[in-house]
């Protein structure tokens, strides 16, 4: 049931795009097409929960027992952009395929906030492991979920009849104002 | 001083193992790849990864041309390396020269304010393209409006506004990229091959009394540079060069100046100054002048030729 909780928390009620404004910068740009959205929504959900994984062992079993909490950020942006290097790397020996699939949205997430907020939210909020796991993985869900959303209505966007003042990113950042109000919604649908 | 020393050597620490596990995963992970691909990205391309050519970068463009190249299908173009990097892929490559040319950006308008007929002044705005939702601000609805968007943008620096309201490109700087040529509302701008020298100043589809009333250099499709050179063409109302130098003929026929040679003068000075226009009116006098004569003279010829036959026929007939 807690983990249930996470896991609706992440995907809606504190959306990273839509209700953290995390991870803006892919969410307008690589949201022209519904397959370029499901390509970058598969590379994060990917990243994001190894990322959050190795943080979270990292801060508790070699900062905290150090006392070094205040060096998190850094630390952490300097595994995470390691750690992408790495998993690029890995999949394109092991698996070619995923790595034409993934592309080059792998290399262009190492430094996307997203990632690095879930790490560090994650610490924050102080959830074991399994807690942890749930709210990264659920959070990359909700990342492509408003990906996916977004992508599909600016694909309807660029055919249908907009008054040319308002067409292309003027229409586009509307309709994300318009999405995130609608995710506002959401909030208080779990206690606390 | 302790808690300094611990957080430097930890940072120091997990910087080090990340270098060590990413040189030596690199090793383990190693991928075979064709290493011309490292070579034409480093050594040939521009390396501006400016995405001219329609590939994600360099790099992108380098693997294409190693793929294009196996198949067998014609290279792909690099735009701001023209055809000096056109050529050394080639060679790299041991292929034949493919002949992709150098071009350059071409304003088609010489309408400048004395020269066209304003239709409104746009106070409000001072951009291109919000002043083609009011209809812009010449007569013309295919001329260069002078708000200057090519100018902004313009990564080059290679185009100005002159004085009289035209955009004008600056060939030496100009790379062929084609931006000015998306953000243009009128579609003025061109790509036309470097070593052209013959232009056609005009972008005007409108019909002849339309174009003769709005702009006193419009070309209104008379279609006597047809006739001088068969390179040309009359395409809904305008005239279209197709070849790349062009007879001077051509553009001494054009009655209204619309086609300027760039022997003497440079596309801008013909928008600019008066004086090359006038220049270049002189020859076109002296050169009309001397095709009259030597029409006069042909007529003489075959007046005389036709006198001398005539009489012979007459003899002929007696006999």
């Amino acid at each position: 049931m807690e983990y249930l909780l996470i896991a609706i928390n992440s995907v809606f009620i504190g959306n990273l795009i839509l209700a953290k404004f995390l991870g803006i910068c892919p969410f307008l740009g690589v949201s022209k097409k519904v397959s370029t959205a499901l390509g970058m929504s598969m590379a994060v959900m990917f990243v994001m929960t190894l990322a959050a994984t190795v943080t979270w062992i990292l801060f508790h079993f070699l900062l905290e027992p150090l006392n070094l909490q205040y060096l998190r950020t850094i630390v952490f942006i300097l595994v995470i952009a390691s750690l992408v290097q790495l998993t690029e790397m890995a999949i394109q020996k092991i698996s070619p395929a995923l790595y034409e699939a993934l592309g080059i949205y792998l290399p262009l997430i190492t430094t996307n906030c997203a990632i690095l907020g879930v790490a560090i939210n994650s610490i924050e909020k102080e959830y074991n492991f399994l807690g942890m796991l749930v709210y990264a993985f659920f959070g990359a869900v909700g990342f492509a979920l408003a990906l996916l959303l977004f992508s599909g209505i600016r694909e309807r966007l660029d055919i249908s009849s907009v008054p040319k003042s308002f067409r292309g990113a003027a229409s586009s950042l509307i309709v994300a104002g318009i999405l995130s109000l609608a995710f506002m919604g959401f909030a208080g649908l779990v206690p606390g | 001083m302790n808690e300094i020393i611990i957080a430097v050597v930890v940072l120091a620490g997990i910087g080090l193992v990340a270098g060590i596990l990413l040189s030596y995963f690199s090793k383990v992970f190693h991928v075979e790849q064709d290493p011309r691909i490292e070579e034409i990205n480093e050594n040939i391309l521009p390396g501006a990864n400016c995405g001219a050519c329609g590939y994600a970068g360099c790099r992108d463009f380098a693997k294409a041309v190693i793929e294009a190249a196996k198949n067998g299908e014609d290279l792909p173009e690099c735009p701001p390396g023209g055809p000096e990097v056109a050529q050394e892929l080639a060679s790299f490559l041991g292929l034949e020269h493919g002949g992709s040319e150098r071009k350059t950006a071409l304003v088609k308008c010489a309408g400048t304010s004395e020269r066209a007929n304003e239709r409104a002044q746009i106070r409000s705005v001072q951009d291109c393209r919000t002043a083609a939702l009011y209809g812009g601000n010449k007569e013309c609805q295919y001329g260069c409006m002078g708000y200057g968007d090519c100018v902004k943008a313009c990564p080059y620096d290679a185009i100005k506004i002159y004085q009289g309201n035209i955009a004008i490109v600056d060939p030496e700087k100009c790379t062929g990229c084609g931006i000015c040529i998306d953000i243009c509302p009128n579609n003025v701008i061109e790509l036309v091959p470097s070593s052209r020298q013959t232009h056609v100043l005009c972008n005007s589809q409108a019909p002849t009394k339309a174009t003769r009333s709005a702009c006193s250099v419009g070309c209104i499709g008379c279609k006597l540079c047809q006739r001088k050179d068969k390179d040309f063409s009359i395409e809904n109302n305008l005239a279209v060069y197709n070849a790349k130098k062009g007879k001077e003929e051509a553009a001494f026929s054009c009655p209204n100046n619309v086609i300027v040679n760039t022997w003497q003068f440079s596309v801008a000075a013909f928008v600019e100054s008066t004086t090359a226009r006038e220049q270049f009116a002189a020859r076109k006098t002296e050169y009309k002048k001397l095709e009259k004569e030597k029409r006069k003279k042909a007529a003489a010829a075959r007046k005389a030729k036709k006198a001398k036959a005539a009489p012979k026929k007459k003899e002929d007939k007696s006999e």
